[in-house]
């Protein structure tokens, strides 16, 4: 900065010059002392200090202004009071004075006319205010403070509740995003599954040897031990079909596998017995003490005498075998049954998606799944009549997609969105995870 | 509303460049809020003293003004239009329509420290005085000169004047600590200024401080005084019965002057070692003791010979402000020989007060009193004291000093 400082002028008085700076420090020196010495008191010292802040000016406030405000209404509410009459001329003012107190004195009876009223007026509307104002000064200032907490309050819930509504969102889109692979996996494995099997391109079954394609004849009984269930859980919804069979026997039990169901009508007093196709099965019944013979389902009951069934069962043999037997097994059964005679196949249930990606598949002896729809024409087509389905087996609950509840706060486009969600999950649980099995059940007429 | 709102734009002039003034001094402009010989106010007195003495060393000098007289109403109250007054002329526009209330609630809420948005800042200087007329011939005609000096920064006539003056805008700020001087429009004004002329070496280094003046030129320059003619002390003691020693404060009174902490010291100096003081007031404002307080007389408003016999007839002078820029009571009270004493928080009446050795200055009650203690009881003392402060403003600010330093500042303006 190129300022040109006034400086010190050189040509200073001379005659002994006195020394401000100087006289500054004695004056520092001698506040120092009579400090010291007590010379200032407490109390004069705590006067002084408080007093430049006595002094300093404090800034109006609101309320301050109202009453500022309110006070000059209330000193100039009285129009009616008279004004000095003055003049600043010298001389002619007095002259001036005399001739304006004339004039008043003339017009007043005419002026307090009007201005009466108005001073009523004034007076009426001063007094409301005095009773309004005071009060709304204090009430305003309980508001705004109220106001500011409140405000706080829902700013600070409202982050809270915000982040919770993301984090909500956030799950959602990762369940979806879980969902729309386990489909596009299950569509993919479907395609699969559809592609023509044993058709033109591919070498007939018949072209590998027997011996070579056979499975050790105990290794059946081992894998179902594995895979299908405890003979308790089989007994134990196996025991549901067992009201079917009440009218008597003999019921067949085509399948028998490990025994449950004969065991089952056994307890019950109905006259049963099975037939099996694998050796060690048959071997294990017979062991139990049931009535079971090693035989090919389609070869038996053609050999029985017709109309001498009084129930067929057939649980989890329908899928071993090719569409022709098993029309040719229905067919057999109508024709051993006799009339009031019940024919009952359970068989996995391929309209649910699930067992695609489990039960089905894991049997290497499953030649093909049956739609119960399916299932139901071969019964009907065979002549049974009262076909049902009856699905079983289902998928617990905790297997399944959760529903989502709707929230409190939730918008209704929200709410909108989330039933959207849940219908969705509602399908997909039935496709994916509903019944595992069902039974298709008919009775000859 | 329309005509309140227009700011006119910096525009190229219509009118080619005349030749410098007679004198070969730069064709001068200054601009100022209220200008004339029965104008008061600090500013307006070292506008005017500056304007007639380069004036008459032959420069062209104009004064660009507003109609007012007081800087209360702002009251259009002098003529519109080219007057010639002390060898300048004088081209007066009237104020513009100010919306009061709303200037006057932005100014409280700067003064109890708000921070104001730019937007706010705006307004309150488009609704400080104005005059859309000056505005509009500052655009017009800034090609007439060479430099526009613009004093003191607070008003609208600078906050607004400067930017449409690029490259010719001087600043005579007039500038003191306050909460105005921290403000983002002042900071932008104190940035577009091409230069700068202070009234004292404190306040271009406050100057610097808060705006960095960078190596822009400036001049510290001041006011000018006159050896006064002799004053009569005798007879103002005799026509206001006033006896024994004198504390004397001139000026407005106000509370931005500290006049309540003067009164407060005072009366306890007083009461408690110096009965037969008193302390006189001189000068308009609201501020004052109550009528009948024992120790304080309050004179009003006095007129120049008055008030050369106060300086005159006072034992010490006062000056308790620490919001100066250049402090004009120092000055007159040392020409009359009587010894001064200053707040020591006033960087400017300090830097006069030790750099004359003409008087001494306070921090709090007890420096006042131990001050005031060594001023009444030495008479020979104050006589020195005053003599000192005497020759420092006659070295310093006699007017051909002063002149001489504001030709040297304008030179390195103008280059």
């Amino acid at each position: 900065m190129s300022t040109q400082a006034a400086d010190r002028p050189d040509g200073r008085a001379t005659e002994s010059a006195v020394d401000a700076a100087r006289l500054m420090e004695e004056i520092k020196e001698r506040v120092r002392e009579r400090r010291a010495s007590g010379f200032y008191s407490e109390e004069e010292v705590r006067r002084i200090t408080q007093m430049e802040i006595e002094l300093a000016e404090s800034a109006p406030t609101f309320q301050d202004e109202l009453e500022e405000h309110l006070e000059r209404l209330n000193d100039g509410w009285d129009t009616a009071a008279e004004p000095v009459i003055s003049s600043h001329r010298a001389g002619v003012g007095g002259l001036i004075v005399a001739a304006k107190k004339l004039l008043r004195r003339a017009t007043r009876p005419y002026i307090t006319l009007i201005l009466a009223r108005q001073v009523e007026f004034n007076s009426a509307l001063l007094h409301l205010l005095n009773a309004f104002v005071l009060p709304v000064r204090d009430g305003l200032a309980t508001l705004t403070r109220r106001l500011e907490d409140l405000s706080l309050d829902l700013q600070e819930r409202l982050t809270v509740e915000h982040a919770e509504r993301q984090r909500k969102e956030r799950e959602l889109a990762d369940r979806l995003g879980t969902l729309t692979a386990s489909v596009e996996s299950l569509r993919a494995e479907l395609d699969r599954v559809r592609q023509p099997t044993g058709a033109a391109g591919l070498p007939p079954p018949s072209a590998v040897p027997p011996a070579l394609g056979a499975l050790p004849a105990a290794a059946y009984v081992r894998f179902e031990d594995r895979h299908r269930g405890t003979r308790e859980e089989i007994r134990h919804r196996q025991r549901e079909y067992l009201d079917l069979y009440a009218g008597g026997g003999p019921v067949l039990d085509v399948g028998c596998g490990r025994g449950e169901f004969l065991e089952l009508c056994r307890e019950a007093g109905i006259e049963a017995r099975g037939i099996d196709v694998d050796a060690a099965m048959v071997a294990r019944c017979r062991e139990a003490g049931l009535a079971a013979e090693q035989a090919d389902a389609i070869a038996y009951l053609d050999a029985r005498p017709d109309g001498e069934l009084g129930g067929v069962f057939c649980a989890q043999v329908i899928e071993h075998l090719p569409p022709e037997a098993l029309i040719a097994l229905v067919r057999l059964a109508y024709r051993k049954l006799r009339p009031g005679g019940v024919l009952l196949c359970e068989t996995p249930n391929p309209a649910c998606l699930t067992v695609f990606s489990g039960a089905f598949y894991v049997d290497l002896s499953h030649i093909k799944p049956i739609h119960p729809e399916a299932a139901r024409f071969v019964l009907e087509a065979a002549g049974f009549r009262d076909v049902g389905i009856r699905y079983v087996n289902p998928v617990p609950v905790d297997g399944k997609l959760q529903r989502i509840e709707a929230f409190w706060y939730m918008r209704r486009y929200e709410e909108a969105f989330l039933s959207q969600i849940n219908d969705n999950f509602e399908r997909l649980n039935q496709l994916l995870w509903g019944a595992l099995d069902y039974a298709v059940i008919g009775r000859r007429p | 509303m329309r005509r309140l709102l227009r700011w006119p734009r910096a525009k190229p002039a219509e009118h080619p460049a005349e030749p410098r003034g007679a004198g070969g001094g730069p064709r001068l402009a200054f601009v100022v809020p209220r200008y004339g010989a029965d104008v008061v106010g600090g500013a307006e007195t070292l506008v005017r003293g500056l304007a007639e003495h380069v004036a008459a060393e032959g420069s062209r000098v104009e004064v660009l003004t507003t109609c007012a007289r007081d800087h209360l109403s702002w009251k259009n109250a002098l003529p519109a239009g080219a007057s010639r007054e002390g060898g300048v002329v004088v081209r007066r526009f009237p104020v513009q329509l100010r919306d009061t209330r709303r200037h006057a609630w932005l100014q409280q809420r700067i003064l109890r420290g708000s921070r104001l948005r730019p937007r706010e800042e705006a307004r309150w200087a488009a609704e400080s005085v104005g005059s859309v007329e000056l505005f509009d011939h500052l655009a017009r005609r800034q090609a007439d000169y060479d430099l526009v000096c613009f004093a003191p920064y607070l008003f609208g006539t600078t906050l607004r004047g400067v930017p449409l003056t690029p490259g010719r805008a001087v600043l005579i700020p007039c500038l003191h600590d306050e909460p105005f001087a921290h403000l983002g429009i002042v900071r932008d004004t104190f940035q577009a200024c091409r230069g700068f002329i202070f009234n004292s070496p404190p306040e271009a280094a406050l100057a610097e401080k808060l705006y960095g003046i960078g190596d822009r030129p400036a001049g510290v320059v001041g006011l000018g005084f006159d050896p006064p003619p002799p004053a009569d002390p005798a007879a103002l003691r005799h026509r206001y019965g006033l006896e024994g020693p004198l504390l004397v404060y001139l000026g407005r009174k106000e509370t931005g002057k500290n006049v309540p902490l003067l009164i407060e010291y005072a009366l306890r100096y007083r009461a408690g070692r110096r009965p037969d003081l008193t302390l006189v007031l001189a000068g308009d404002g609201p501020v004052t003791a109550p009528p009948g307080t024992p120790g304080v007389r309050d004179l009003g408003y006095l007129d120049a010979a008055a008030k050369r016999a106060a300086y005159a007839a006072a034992t010490v002078v006062c000056q308790p402000s620490v919001n100066e820029s250049f402090s004009i009571v120092l000055m007159e009270s040392w020409l009359a020989g009587t010894p001064v004493l200053v707040n020591a928080r006033c960087a400017v009446t300090t830097h006069h007060v030790f750099q004359a050795g003409g008087g001494l200055a306070f921090e709090d009650f007890y420096e006042f009193s131990e001050a005031l203690d060594l001023l009444l009881d030495d008479a020979e003392r104050r006589r020195r004291l005053g003599a000192q402060g005497r020759a420092y403003v006659e070295a310093m600010y006699s007017w051909p000093a002063v002149t001489a330093r504001l030709r040297d500042a304008l030179e390195r303006l103008v280059a």
